[in-house]
């Protein structure tokens, strides 16, 4: 329990802000294409760093995140330039930018005689999850006080707070951001210039994603800016429901990632946890690769259940419709000649089934018959069948010889308001289809 | 003892000397000693090779693939350098940890691949998903390497790239070797590329193998990105797949051209930065060669005729400052025709110049007091205005090249109106818009059904107003 | 479906297999916990080991760091901070060597737990650091035994005062440990001199052999300065290559954590040029050996260092170093 307070509390929270901010910015970075920003960004702090400490002659923390974070906000801000002045691809903006930038640092390091001090952005800005813990009162009286708030590490406050401020920027202009994403020439006709709410957004992006840095190191900010967002993606459409998940989701990666990385491998019996930040990382991949599989309806196994389920249903009309046609010309069918009609007869031999446990069809030794309500389903399913072919003779002039295969795809499309504007189009009812056949 | 001796490293003098004209000549023509020439060789080549295949990487919107492909390399390095312990291996031969980064960074690959398949996300989301997952996992795999106390494993991250300046003979080769590939793979299936590129549902319903083809184009991006991440390091391979087809980009919408221009931008950037880095002091070579290059692309950006940043300014300019004249006139006519009844009345009472005094004006919306004097000046210029100190006088031409507008602008309204479905309330500015921005092609179709119609100013088909008022709907 | 089951009870041994050891792992793993003695833990594996000699059964030692892993890059996880903070005494290096650990170092030290910098005593005048940026000394102090030496009395005086009781012992213990020390120092001095003056120059991969180059009059050149991120130039290459054929040096060296392509490319260039150079073998920077072996203590290492150095360049040494107990002197081309 001690443990727990002492040492998993606090980088819990950091990671969970931390994580929130990221998403909730995340959710714009990917809409508009540049959620590898995060990833540039880290690349883009190092002239930063070597130049804040070419000038202070100081390691100190603060003085390599204030150059960090200039040269992550000119970053930011070059990459927008760029993609929206010339045009290019987002991703081409990141690299250029970034690439320079990296480059630009390191010519500084080398020129300015830096080599023999370890300047590594990675050593000297990133924070470490696992090194935020801190050494509470242990009595409860002391626990639940003031001075105990003096005791939190910077990192929590920090990351608090820049969760505060995130969400304060994304409400104070929420509406204008909604507009710009989907919409930017209304919004500038609207009397706010889109360009400047983006150059602004890439701003707080930037002090955002390094202020993080400072407190949980690259690779969760990296993944947090996209993750949540990117997974949110796969359950809805709305953008106020998809920041909501966002947050949720980071949530949940933080706490899964941290429970895997911390205490997953001592339950594997290894005596050395794995580093956290890596493991909330995986976990939004994960988190990601499950979204895109189970999402309720983008997913890509609900789209293939609703395929085999249209399949499944117009094979049940196809059957119907057949033995309709069968019994209007006074014959009969049997079970073998009816799979033997359609391909896959597996599938045919499933709906089969079902529908004589329905009672749309009766079998009587070998002949499969319709009942009274198999009936009225076949009639409606061969009356759209030939209405559509009239129509597509008379209005659409589609030739007679032709008709048959097109107007078997579009039957299935029998909603009452489409037979009634496909009656309305016919005019007056035709009682024949262009076959000479009848219409039920 | 001296002190030379004593101080840790003695490239650390800050002595710079500007090089003489045969030294350049020297380094230029490869006859500055041996490591630098196969360093000038060797990214020259690399330029070139990844010039080509990135200008597809960049179309196919997958520019910072190499990015992903080198973080995603990162678990292979630790898995492979475990298993190779665990084997009795050492752990660190650079033959056993290529295997592990490249099978690694190709998984991420495919996976960047099926991911973008599913419709919600974008390429670049896909990338960065797979980014930041298999790097995060070869975090993973590096904590527990630090801790599984095998003493070896000191600098596996980095252990695998190069470095520029430390090219080798056979890493040249090599790199001569994917440029030669990549030459004729993409000549050979230049046509198959650039379907894939520019209309990839196009290709798909023509019966194309799309996914072969861009796995084909993948597998050489992957190539080049290999053997450039252990001969010259990540931040130069990644910056020469990136940076020379973006500047490419700017010259020519045409494929082969701008493969050939991203080719020559890489190719010259790798030769100058090389040769610079050789010539100066404590230049690291990959960083210069990404700055020749940055250099390419920030000339690209601003001075580029067709896309350049200058040429598009000029062309707003211009358009602008047309339209603007247009609006001043119609402006100017709309008062006249408001405060005397229609605009033939008017034509019957004018000799000489019509008034329109200044003040009336003043509704010039969103241009600067300069920009106003600018128009006037311009219309002045062409003999349509007068400008007195109190009033603004429209001359005979320029009333008639006003009407002219103004019919131009009324007959665009009512064909939009019961043509196009637009809206009453909406015609101004779209009509506008038709004016100035349309194809000529497409406007002289339209004029010439409009031409049908007479040469008479119809009636506004709504309320008047100023002109720059209405622009903001 | 045969074919299926077959599989799907496949993939579940596995598992089991798996998931089985783990647990008696885990059970053997938390039955071994108890401990009376104060338990010291040292950041690097040199420190960890100064730690063990001095201490002997008095303490339990462990080490954060293990012994082949570059400190600079060095990310500590959950249960190292458990290790860090159920320590009675920590020592450390100092001079920012533990790059990312030192927030987790000052958050113990500020809850009143002793953290020692081994590097505390050493005089500043001693230390390497660039004339520009004063304060950012080369942290690789323990090249030079003497200045390691200093080390270890800060080490010797602190166990003193965590354990009175002992004090005694820490005091011998750490007398005889001088004197290998010293041994060691002489050792080396005298195998180092064996290389003719010229030749004295000593070309690694990386910046880190600031202090042994100082301690005994060699040149030391690195190709690539300290941090990760730094990157030769092309000139800067061929000014090291012109050195080697120059002064007819007849090796350069590779270190483990670093790889050895940088190294590679002087060869070829120096090959060009008619002069034939060597790698004269393997030297440890940032870590030791592997633990368990000589090579895996401090002394150990130093000694492979200096003998290889010496051996390679064209002095003599004995092929098995000071105590007769290196393992191997690989030369190899």
């Amino acid at each position: 329990m001690i443990d727990f307070l002492s040492i998993d509390l606090p980088p819990l929270l950091a990671a969970l802000f931390a994580a929130i901010s990221c998403a909730l910015l995340g959710n714009y970075l990917v809409l508009r294409k540049i959620s590898l920003m995060g990833d540039a960004i880290s690349h883009s702090v190092l002239p930063g760093v070597v130049v804040a400490f070419l000038l202070s002659g100081s390691r100190a923390g603060g003085v390599m995140f204030l150059g960090a974070a200039i040269a992550g906000i000119l970053s930011a801000l070059l990459i927008e330039g760029i993609r929206r002045f010339g045009k290019v691809e987002s991703g081409a903006s990141m690299g250029v930018v970034f690439s320079l930038f990296f480059a630009v640092g390191i010519i500084a390091m080398e020129q300015a005689a830096a080599r023999s001090v370890d300047l590594d952005a990675d050593c000297l800005l990133h924070g470490q999850l696992e090194s935020i813990f801190w050494y509470p009162p242990l009595e409860l009286s002391r626990f639940f006080s003031w001075s105990t708030l003096a005791l939190i590490p910077s990192e929590v406050v920090i990351a608090f707070l820049t969760m505060l401020l995130t969400i304060g920027f994304l409400k104070l202009f929420s509406k204008e951001l909604l507009l710009s994403s989907f919409d930017p020439e209304l919004s500038t006709s609207l009397g706010f210039s889109s360009t400047l709410l983006y150059q602004l957004l890439m701003v707080v992006v930037a002090c955002a994603v390094v202020a993080s840095f400072r407190i949980v190191g690259s690779i969760l900010v990296i993944s947090m800016l996209i993750s949540p967002a990117a997974s949110a993606r796969f359950y809805t459409e709305r953008m106020k429901t998809q920041l909501v998940m966002s947050v949720f989701f980071a949530a949940i990666t933080v706490f899964c990632g941290y429970t895997a990385g911390a205490f997953g491998p001592l339950l594997f019996g290894y005596e050395h946890s794995v580093s956290i930040a890596g493991m909330i990382a995986v976990s939004g991949g994960v988190l990601l690769v499950f979204s895109s599989l189970l999402a309720p309806q983008r997913g890509v196994l609900a789209r293939k259940w609703r395929q085999r389920r249209l399949a499944l249903a117009v094979r049940s009309d196809d059957i119907l419709a057949l033995l309709y046609r069968t019994e209007e010309q006074g014959g009969h069918l049997s079970r073998s000649k009816l799979l033997a009609h359609f391909f896959l007869p597996k599938r045919t031999a499933h709906v089969l089934r079902q529908l004589l446990a329905e009672g749309l069809i009766e079998e009587h030794g070998v002949q499969l018959s319709l009942t009274p309500s198999g009936k009225a389903r076949a009639e409606q399913c061969v009356r759209s069948h030939r209405l559509w072919e009239s129509y597509l003779v008379e209005t659409a002039a589609v030739d007679r010889d032709h008709v048959h295969p097109m107007a078997e795809r579009l039957e299935h499309f029998n909603t009452e308001e489409l037979e009634g504007a496909l009656e309305q189009a016919l005019g007056e009812l035709p009682t024949k289809d262009p076959h000479g056949k009848e219409i039920p | 003892m001296s002190l030379t001796l004593s101080s840790p490293s003695s490239l650390v003098d800050l002595s710079f000397q500007v090089p003489t004209i045969s030294a350049i000549f020297s380094v230029l023509t490869l006859h500055a000693g041996y490591n630098a020439a196969i360093v000038v060789v060797g990214t020259t080549l690399l330029g070139v090779a990844a010039g080509i295949i990135g200008v597809f990487a960049l179309l196919r919107e997958r520019a910072l693939m190499a990015d992903a492909l080198a973080h995603s390399a990162l678990p292979g390095l630790g898995i492979a350098f475990l298993v190779g312990t665990a084997l009795g291996i050492d752990g660190k031969s650079l033959p056993l940890l290529l295997c592990g980064a490249t099978l690694f960074g190709v998984l991420g690959t495919v996976v960047v691949q099926l991911l973008s398949r599913l419709r919600r996300l974008h390429e670049d989301a896909a990338i960065g998903v797979v980014l930041s997952s298999f790097f995060g996992l070869g975090i993973v795999v590096m904590s527990i390497i630090q801790n599984s106390g095998s003493g070896e494993e000191g600098g596996l991250s980095h252990f695998i790239y190069g470095q520029t300046a430390a090219l080798q003979a056979r890493d040249a080769f090599l790199t001569l070797g994917a440029a030669a590939l990549t030459v004729i793979a993409s000549t050979l299936l230049l046509k198959e590329f650039r379907l894939v590129c520019f209309d990839e549902e196009f290709a798909r319903s023509d019966g194309w193998r799309v996914s072969r083809i861009d796995l084909m184009m993948m597998t050489l991006v992957v190539i080049v990105t290999v053997i450039g991440l252990q001969s010259v390091g990540i931040l130069l391979i990644i910056a020469l797949l990136v940076v020379p087809p973006a500047a490419a980009r700017f010259w020519t919408e045409r494929l082969p051209v701008m493969i050939g221009v991203s080719a020559a931008i890489g190719g010259v950037s790798g030769y100058v930065g090389a040769s610079l880095s050789a010539l100066f002091p404590r230049f690291p070579a990959g960083a210069v060669i990404v700055v020749v290059a940055g250099v390419f692309f920030f000339l690209s950006f601003a001075f580029a005729p067709a896309r350049g940043v200058v040429a598009l300014f000029v062309r707003r300019f211009l358009l602008r400052t047309r339209v603007t004249e247009d609006h001043l006139l119609r402006e100017l006519y709309e008062r006249l025709e408001q405060s005397n009844g229609d605009g033939d009345s008017l034509l019957r009472i004018g000799e000489g110049s019509r008034v329109v005094s200044l003040p009336e004006l003043s509704t010039y919306r969103g241009s600067t007091p300069f920009a106003r004097w600018l128009h006037r000046m311009l219309l002045q210029q062409k003999g349509y205005l007068t400008l007195t100190d109190r009033s603004t006088l429209l001359t005979e031409r320029g009333y008639l090249a006003a009407a002219r507008k103004v019919q131009n602008h009324r007959l665009w309204e009512e064909y939009l109106l019961t043509h196009a479905d637009i809206p009453a309330s909406h015609v101004d500015s779209s009509a506008d818009l038709v004016e100035h921005t349309l194809s000529p092609e497409v406007v002289e179709k339209l004029k010439r059904k409009l031409r049908q119609r007479g040469t008479a100013v119809p009636e506004s088909l709504h309320p008047l107003g100023s002109a720059f008022e209405r622009e903001v709907p | 479906m045969k074919q299926r089951s077959f599989s799907v009870r496949w993939c579940w041994s596995c598992v089991l297999l798996l998931v089985f050891p783990s647990f008696l792992l885990a059970a053997e793993g938390s039955a071994s916990s108890e401990k009376s003695s104060p338990t010291v833990l040292g950041t690097i594996g040199m420190i960890t080991d100064v730690v063990q000699q001095i201490g002997g059964e008095h303490l339990s030692v462990t080490g954060l760091i293990g012994a082949g892993v570059d400190p600079h890059l060095y990310k500590a996880t959950r249960s190292d901070i458990v290790k860090l903070r159920r320590a009675d005494l920590v020592f450390y290096n100092g001079l920012l060597l533990e790059g990312k650990l030192t927030d987790a170092l000052i958050r113990v030290a500020s809850s009143g737990k002793r953290v020692v910098a081994v590097t505390e005593e050493i005089d500043p005048s001693f230390l390497l650091q660039p004339e520009e940026f004063g304060g950012h000394a080369d942290p690789h102090v323990w090249m030079d035994p003497t200045a390691w030496a200093k080390g270890t009395h800060v080490i010797a005086r602190t166990l003193s005062e965590l354990d009175p009781p002992h004090a005694e012992s820490y005091q011998q213990r750490h007398a005889e440990y001088l004197k290998r020390l010293e041994a060691l120092d002489q050792y080396a001095e005298r195998v180092l001199h064996t290389v003719p003056e010229p030749s004295r120059v000593l070309v690694t991969a990386h910046d880190a052999f600031g202090y042994l180059g100082k301690r005994y009059g060699y040149q030391v050149l690195g190709i690539q300065g300290i941090s990760t991120e730094s990157e030769a130039g092309v000139q800067d290459i061929e000014r090291l290559v012109s050195v080697l054929v120059e002064r007819k040096i007849r090796a350069v060296f590779v270190e483990s954590t670093v790889s050895q392509r940088n190294v590679r490319a002087l060869i070829e260039g120096a090959a060009a040029q008619g002069h034939t150079v060597v790698v004269g073998g393997e030297l440890f920077s940032d870590a030791m050996g592997k633990p368990g072996t000589y090579e895996g203590s401090y002394i150990g290492m130093i000694d492979h260092n200096v003998t290889t150095i010496a051996s390679a360049l064209g002095g003599t040494a004995p092929k098995r170093g000071l105590n007769g107990k290196l393992s191997r002197i690989s030369l190899s081309s």
